[in-house]
Protein backbone atom coordinates (compact mmCIF):
# COMPACT_ATOMS: atom_id res chain seq x y z
CA UNK A 1 0.00 0.00 0.00
CA UNK A 2 0.97 3.47 -0.55
CA UNK A 3 -0.04 6.93 1.02
CA UNK A 4 -1.43 8.05 -2.63
CA UNK A 5 -4.88 7.00 -3.30
CA UNK A 6 -6.08 4.69 -6.25
CA UNK A 7 -8.11 7.51 -7.99
CA UNK A 8 -4.79 9.85 -7.81
CA UNK A 9 -2.71 6.65 -8.73
CA UNK A 10 -5.36 6.12 -12.30
CA UNK A 11 -4.84 9.75 -12.84
CA UNK A 12 -0.75 9.45 -12.20
CA UNK A 13 -0.80 6.17 -14.44
CA UNK A 14 -2.67 8.09 -17.29
CA UNK A 15 -0.37 10.74 -17.36
CA UNK A 16 3.12 8.21 -17.36
CA UNK A 17 1.35 6.26 -19.94
CA UNK A 18 1.82 9.34 -22.13
CA UNK A 19 5.83 9.16 -22.29
CA UNK A 20 6.30 5.71 -21.07
CA UNK A 21 7.33 5.18 -25.21
CA UNK A 22 9.69 7.48 -25.39
CA UNK A 23 8.04 9.33 -28.35
CA UNK A 24 7.31 12.54 -27.15
CA UNK A 25 11.09 12.95 -26.26
CA UNK A 26 12.40 11.92 -29.40
CA UNK A 27 9.55 14.49 -31.19
CA UNK A 28 11.06 17.20 -28.77
CA UNK A 29 14.57 16.05 -29.35
CA UNK A 30 14.47 16.08 -33.57
CA UNK A 31 12.25 20.19 -32.96
CA UNK A 32 15.38 20.90 -31.22
CA UNK A 33 17.84 20.06 -33.22
CA UNK A 34 15.95 21.84 -36.44
CA UNK A 35 15.87 24.43 -34.55
CA UNK A 36 19.84 24.09 -33.83
CA UNK A 37 21.01 23.74 -37.49
CA UNK A 38 18.67 27.27 -38.21
CA UNK A 39 21.55 28.97 -35.33
CA UNK A 40 24.17 27.09 -36.72
CA UNK A 41 24.22 27.32 -39.88
CA UNK A 42 22.26 31.03 -40.43
CA UNK A 43 25.20 33.20 -40.81
CA UNK A 44 27.15 31.18 -43.35
CA UNK A 45 26.91 32.96 -46.52
CA UNK A 46 23.37 34.61 -48.53
CA UNK A 47 23.31 32.69 -51.70
CA UNK A 48 19.89 31.79 -52.55
CA UNK A 49 19.68 28.21 -51.68
CA UNK A 50 20.73 28.91 -48.58
CA UNK A 51 18.22 31.19 -47.72
CA UNK A 52 15.88 28.76 -48.75
CA UNK A 53 16.97 25.64 -46.87
CA UNK A 54 17.53 27.93 -43.99
CA UNK A 55 13.36 28.85 -44.48
CA UNK A 56 12.88 25.42 -44.82
CA UNK A 57 14.18 24.54 -41.34
CA UNK A 58 12.86 27.28 -39.32
CA UNK A 59 9.25 26.65 -41.57
CA UNK A 60 9.66 22.42 -40.27
CA UNK A 61 10.60 23.70 -36.45
CA UNK A 62 7.20 25.41 -36.41
CA UNK A 63 5.38 22.89 -37.49
CA UNK A 64 6.91 20.74 -35.07
CA UNK A 65 6.22 22.39 -32.45
CA UNK A 66 2.63 23.77 -33.20
CA UNK A 67 2.11 20.32 -34.59
CA UNK A 68 4.19 18.06 -31.71
CA UNK A 69 1.25 16.55 -30.21
CA UNK A 70 -0.30 15.37 -33.29
CA UNK A 71 2.69 13.72 -34.34
CA UNK A 72 3.71 11.88 -31.24
CA UNK A 73 -0.56 10.94 -31.25
CA UNK A 74 -0.32 9.93 -34.75
CA UNK A 75 2.68 7.65 -33.90
CA UNK A 76 1.40 6.30 -31.12
CA UNK A 77 -1.91 4.95 -33.14
CA UNK A 78 0.80 3.24 -35.19
CA UNK A 79 3.15 2.14 -32.05
CA UNK A 80 1.85 2.36 -28.62
CA UNK A 81 -2.02 2.31 -28.39
CA UNK A 82 -2.67 -1.02 -30.57
CA UNK A 83 0.02 -2.46 -27.41
CA UNK A 84 -0.66 -1.12 -24.51
CA UNK A 85 -4.31 1.11 -24.89
CA UNK A 86 -5.34 4.60 -25.13
CA UNK A 87 -5.87 7.15 -22.16
CA UNK A 88 -6.93 10.44 -22.04
CA UNK A 89 -5.16 12.02 -18.58
CA UNK A 90 -8.14 14.65 -17.13
CA UNK A 91 -5.49 17.72 -18.28
CA UNK A 92 -5.33 16.05 -21.83
CA UNK A 93 -7.79 18.71 -24.06
CA UNK A 94 -8.80 17.26 -27.67
CA UNK A 95 -7.77 20.09 -29.35
CA UNK A 96 -4.41 19.32 -30.25
CA UNK A 97 -2.95 22.63 -31.83
CA UNK A 98 -0.98 23.96 -29.27
CA UNK A 99 2.04 22.48 -27.73
CA UNK A 100 2.04 19.75 -25.25
CA UNK A 101 4.24 21.50 -22.78
CA UNK A 102 2.00 24.65 -22.84
CA UNK A 103 -1.43 22.14 -22.37
CA UNK A 104 0.42 19.92 -19.83
CA UNK A 105 0.72 23.22 -17.34
CA UNK A 106 -2.80 24.51 -17.96
CA UNK A 107 -4.81 24.10 -14.75
CA UNK A 108 -8.34 23.73 -16.64
CA UNK A 109 -9.23 20.25 -17.06
CA UNK A 110 -11.21 19.13 -20.12
CA UNK A 111 -13.16 17.11 -17.60
CA UNK A 112 -14.76 19.88 -15.59
CA UNK A 113 -16.08 16.80 -13.33
CA UNK A 114 -13.14 15.75 -12.01
CA UNK A 115 -12.31 14.70 -8.35
CA UNK A 116 -11.26 16.98 -6.13
CA UNK A 117 -8.27 15.14 -5.04
CA UNK A 118 -6.89 14.97 -8.61
CA UNK A 119 -7.64 19.05 -8.93
CA UNK A 120 -5.50 19.89 -5.51
CA UNK A 121 -2.93 17.61 -6.50
CA UNK A 122 -2.45 19.11 -10.21
CA UNK A 123 -2.77 22.79 -8.31
CA UNK A 124 0.08 21.65 -5.72
CA UNK A 125 2.09 20.28 -8.38
CA UNK A 126 1.97 23.38 -10.89
CA UNK A 127 3.07 25.70 -8.13
CA UNK A 128 6.18 23.77 -6.88
CA UNK A 129 7.13 23.23 -10.24
CA UNK A 130 7.07 26.66 -10.93
CA UNK A 131 8.47 27.67 -7.45
CA UNK A 132 11.12 25.54 -8.31
CA UNK A 133 11.58 26.58 -12.02
CA UNK A 134 11.86 30.36 -10.77
CA UNK A 135 14.60 29.10 -8.06
CA UNK A 136 16.44 27.74 -11.05
CA UNK A 137 16.52 30.72 -13.39
CA UNK A 138 16.66 33.32 -10.82
CA UNK A 139 20.38 32.88 -10.87
CA UNK A 140 20.19 33.18 -14.72
CA UNK A 141 18.52 35.99 -14.98
CA UNK A 142 20.48 38.05 -12.20
CA UNK A 143 23.91 37.19 -14.26
CA UNK A 144 22.71 38.42 -17.27
CA UNK A 145 21.68 41.81 -15.82
CA UNK A 146 24.60 42.32 -13.59
CA UNK A 147 27.24 40.49 -15.70
CA UNK A 148 26.34 40.51 -19.46
CA UNK A 149 29.38 39.69 -20.23
CA UNK A 150 29.03 36.26 -18.58
CA UNK A 151 26.31 35.22 -21.05
CA UNK A 152 29.37 34.37 -23.46
CA UNK A 153 31.12 32.73 -20.59
CA UNK A 154 31.00 28.26 -21.15
CA UNK A 155 30.69 28.38 -17.52
CA UNK A 156 27.22 29.12 -18.14
CA UNK A 157 25.92 26.31 -20.28
CA UNK A 158 27.50 24.20 -17.36
CA UNK A 159 25.53 25.98 -14.84
CA UNK A 160 22.33 25.56 -17.39
CA UNK A 161 22.98 21.78 -18.19
CA UNK A 162 23.07 21.60 -14.15
CA UNK A 163 20.01 23.48 -13.56
CA UNK A 164 18.52 21.10 -16.32
CA UNK A 165 19.19 18.37 -14.28
CA UNK A 166 18.21 20.27 -11.11
CA UNK A 167 14.15 20.59 -12.85
CA UNK A 168 14.51 16.76 -13.96
CA UNK A 169 15.17 15.89 -10.71
CA UNK A 170 12.20 18.14 -9.06
CA UNK A 171 9.65 17.09 -11.95
CA UNK A 172 10.34 13.62 -10.64
CA UNK A 173 10.18 14.04 -7.35
CA UNK A 174 6.67 16.00 -7.87
CA UNK A 175 5.35 12.90 -10.21
CA UNK A 176 6.51 10.52 -7.73
CA UNK A 177 8.77 8.74 -9.88
CA UNK A 178 12.61 8.26 -10.79
CA UNK A 179 14.23 10.63 -13.00
CA UNK A 180 16.10 9.56 -16.37
CA UNK A 181 19.54 8.63 -15.84
CA UNK A 182 20.34 9.31 -19.22
CA UNK A 183 18.02 12.65 -19.29
CA UNK A 184 20.29 13.75 -16.02
CA UNK A 185 23.60 12.21 -17.19
CA UNK A 186 23.28 13.68 -20.95
CA UNK A 187 22.47 17.00 -19.80
CA UNK A 188 25.33 16.76 -17.32
CA UNK A 189 28.06 15.53 -19.83
CA UNK A 190 26.57 18.37 -22.36
CA UNK A 191 27.20 20.83 -19.77
CA UNK A 192 30.96 19.48 -19.30
CA UNK A 193 31.75 19.33 -22.87
CA UNK A 194 30.78 22.75 -23.50
CA UNK A 195 33.04 23.61 -20.81
CA UNK A 196 36.00 21.27 -22.15
CA UNK A 197 35.75 21.85 -25.57
CA UNK A 198 35.46 25.63 -25.84
CA UNK A 199 36.59 27.25 -29.19
CA UNK A 200 37.20 31.10 -29.65
CA UNK A 201 35.79 31.06 -32.64
CA UNK A 202 32.14 29.56 -31.43
CA UNK A 203 30.74 32.91 -29.58
CA UNK A 204 27.18 33.87 -28.89
CA UNK A 205 24.25 32.42 -30.32
CA UNK A 206 26.48 29.94 -31.96
CA UNK A 207 27.56 28.49 -28.33
CA UNK A 208 23.65 28.18 -27.77
CA UNK A 209 23.53 26.27 -31.18
CA UNK A 210 25.93 23.86 -30.34
CA UNK A 211 24.60 23.50 -26.50
CA UNK A 212 20.95 22.82 -28.35
CA UNK A 213 22.36 20.46 -30.29
CA UNK A 214 24.09 18.45 -27.13
CA UNK A 215 20.62 18.52 -25.46
CA UNK A 216 18.57 17.40 -27.98
CA UNK A 217 20.35 14.75 -28.87
CA UNK A 218 20.27 13.50 -25.42
CA UNK A 219 16.09 13.79 -25.42
CA UNK A 220 16.54 11.62 -28.61
CA UNK A 221 18.88 9.24 -27.09
CA UNK A 222 16.54 8.89 -23.93
CA UNK A 223 13.45 8.73 -26.26
CA UNK A 224 14.88 5.89 -28.42
CA UNK A 225 16.48 3.77 -25.37
CA UNK A 226 12.33 3.92 -24.04
CA UNK A 227 10.63 3.49 -27.07
CA UNK A 228 12.96 0.27 -27.53
CA UNK A 229 12.46 -0.66 -24.05
CA UNK A 230 8.76 0.04 -24.80
CA UNK A 231 8.74 -2.52 -27.88
CA UNK A 232 10.34 -5.28 -26.25
CA UNK A 233 8.05 -5.02 -23.07
CA UNK A 234 4.64 -5.16 -25.20
CA UNK A 235 4.71 -7.37 -28.18
CA UNK A 236 1.93 -6.67 -30.35
CA UNK A 237 -0.95 -8.42 -29.49
CA UNK A 238 -2.94 -10.37 -32.56
CA UNK A 239 -6.28 -9.13 -31.05
CA UNK A 240 -6.91 -6.37 -29.44
CA UNK A 241 -10.33 -5.19 -28.83
CA UNK A 242 -13.64 -7.59 -29.03
CA UNK B 1 -26.89 9.10 7.00
CA UNK B 2 -29.16 7.31 9.31
CA UNK B 3 -28.43 7.18 13.03
CA UNK B 4 -27.53 3.55 12.49
CA UNK B 5 -24.33 3.34 10.14
CA UNK B 6 -24.78 -0.56 10.06
CA UNK B 7 -27.52 0.11 7.92
CA UNK B 8 -26.39 2.31 5.78
CA UNK B 9 -23.79 -0.58 4.45
CA UNK B 10 -26.97 -2.19 3.25
CA UNK B 11 -27.33 0.46 0.74
CA UNK B 12 -24.05 0.38 -0.68
CA UNK B 13 -24.17 0.53 -4.43
CA UNK B 14 -23.81 -3.22 -5.29
CA UNK B 15 -22.96 -2.53 -8.95
CA UNK B 16 -20.29 -0.96 -8.25
CA UNK B 17 -18.78 -3.08 -4.91
CA UNK B 18 -17.90 -5.93 -7.00
CA UNK B 19 -14.15 -5.53 -7.50
CA UNK B 20 -13.71 -5.80 -10.72
CA UNK B 21 -15.91 -3.32 -11.28
CA UNK B 22 -14.76 -0.86 -8.73
CA UNK B 23 -10.89 -0.78 -10.56
CA UNK B 24 -12.87 -0.10 -13.69
CA UNK B 25 -15.19 3.14 -12.29
CA UNK B 26 -11.76 4.20 -10.00
CA UNK B 27 -9.56 4.09 -13.20
CA UNK B 28 -12.83 6.22 -15.34
CA UNK B 29 -13.45 8.49 -12.49
CA UNK B 30 -9.76 9.23 -12.92
CA UNK B 31 -9.40 10.28 -16.58
CA UNK B 32 -11.55 11.24 -19.41
CA UNK B 33 -11.73 8.29 -21.63
CA UNK B 34 -10.03 4.86 -21.87
CA UNK B 35 -10.14 2.05 -24.55
CA UNK B 36 -10.66 -1.68 -24.25
CA UNK B 37 -6.97 -2.47 -23.97
CA UNK B 38 -5.84 0.10 -22.08
CA UNK B 39 -8.57 -1.27 -19.16
CA UNK B 40 -7.47 -4.71 -19.47
CA UNK B 41 -4.22 -4.01 -18.95
CA UNK B 42 -4.70 -1.94 -16.39
CA UNK B 43 -7.20 -4.33 -14.46
CA UNK B 44 -5.65 -7.67 -15.36
CA UNK B 45 -8.74 -8.92 -16.67
CA UNK B 46 -9.35 -11.23 -19.53
CA UNK B 47 -11.64 -10.16 -22.95
CA UNK B 48 -14.45 -11.78 -21.65
CA UNK B 49 -14.72 -10.74 -17.84
CA UNK B 50 -14.12 -7.12 -19.01
CA UNK B 51 -16.45 -7.13 -21.46
CA UNK B 52 -19.09 -8.51 -19.10
CA UNK B 53 -18.64 -6.18 -16.61
CA UNK B 54 -18.67 -3.01 -19.01
CA UNK B 55 -21.79 -4.19 -20.23
CA UNK B 56 -23.57 -4.14 -16.72
CA UNK B 57 -22.07 -0.58 -16.09
CA UNK B 58 -23.34 0.45 -19.10
CA UNK B 59 -26.79 -1.21 -18.57
CA UNK B 60 -26.97 0.67 -15.51
CA UNK B 61 -26.36 3.86 -17.11
CA UNK B 62 -22.84 4.69 -15.23
CA UNK B 63 -20.94 4.38 -18.34
CA UNK B 64 -21.19 5.30 -21.84
CA UNK B 65 -18.98 2.87 -24.79
CA UNK B 66 -18.35 4.13 -28.40
CA UNK B 67 -16.63 2.33 -31.25
CA UNK B 68 -14.40 4.32 -33.03
CA UNK B 69 -11.17 4.87 -35.13
CA UNK B 70 -7.68 6.34 -34.49
CA UNK B 71 -6.34 6.18 -38.09
CA UNK B 72 -6.96 2.38 -38.78
CA UNK B 73 -6.36 1.20 -35.19
CA UNK B 74 -9.82 0.67 -33.94
CA UNK B 75 -10.69 1.60 -30.25
CA UNK B 76 -13.91 1.11 -27.82
CA UNK B 77 -13.67 3.91 -25.86
CA UNK B 78 -15.09 3.97 -22.47
CA UNK B 79 -15.85 7.01 -20.60
CA UNK B 80 -18.52 7.84 -17.02
CA UNK B 81 -21.57 9.51 -17.65
CA UNK B 82 -22.70 12.42 -15.11
CA UNK B 83 -24.82 9.65 -13.74
CA UNK B 84 -22.01 7.38 -13.18
CA UNK B 85 -19.28 9.90 -11.75
CA UNK B 86 -22.44 10.81 -8.96
CA UNK B 87 -23.00 7.08 -8.08
CA UNK B 88 -19.15 6.66 -7.58
CA UNK B 89 -19.00 9.74 -5.63
CA UNK B 90 -22.08 8.59 -3.78
CA UNK B 91 -20.19 5.14 -3.25
CA UNK B 92 -16.84 6.79 -2.25
CA UNK B 93 -18.78 8.89 0.45
CA UNK B 94 -20.75 5.86 2.19
CA UNK B 95 -17.63 3.94 2.33
CA UNK B 96 -15.47 7.08 4.13
CA UNK B 97 -18.52 7.17 6.54
CA UNK B 98 -18.05 3.17 6.97
CA UNK B 99 -14.59 3.70 7.61
CA UNK B 100 -14.49 6.79 9.66
CA UNK B 101 -12.17 8.63 7.31
CA UNK B 102 -12.73 11.83 6.76
CA UNK B 103 -15.02 13.59 3.80
CA UNK B 104 -12.17 15.55 2.17
CA UNK B 105 -10.56 13.29 0.31
CA UNK B 106 -7.06 14.77 -0.57
CA UNK B 107 -4.16 12.37 0.29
Amino acid sequence: MTDVSPTLQAEQRAQKHWVEDGLPSIIAGIGGLVLAFFILYRTNGHSPFKIIFLLGALTLYWAISQHQTEIVDWLKTRLSYPRTGYVRPPYMPEDKSLPLDFKMLSMEAANTALPEEIKLARARSIWLFLIALSFVLLPFVAIAYFHSSWIHSPWLYFALSLSFVAILWILALIEHRRPSWILVSGFFLVGLCMLVFQHQAIVGPDQFGYFLVGVSLVSIVNGAVSLFRFLRRNPRPASTTP
Amino acid sequence: MSENGLKDLSSLDRLIHEPARLMIMTILYAVQEADFVYLQRECGLTQGNLSSHLSKLEEAGYLLISKTFKGKYPLTLCSLTRAGRQAFESYLAKMRYVTGQPSNNSR
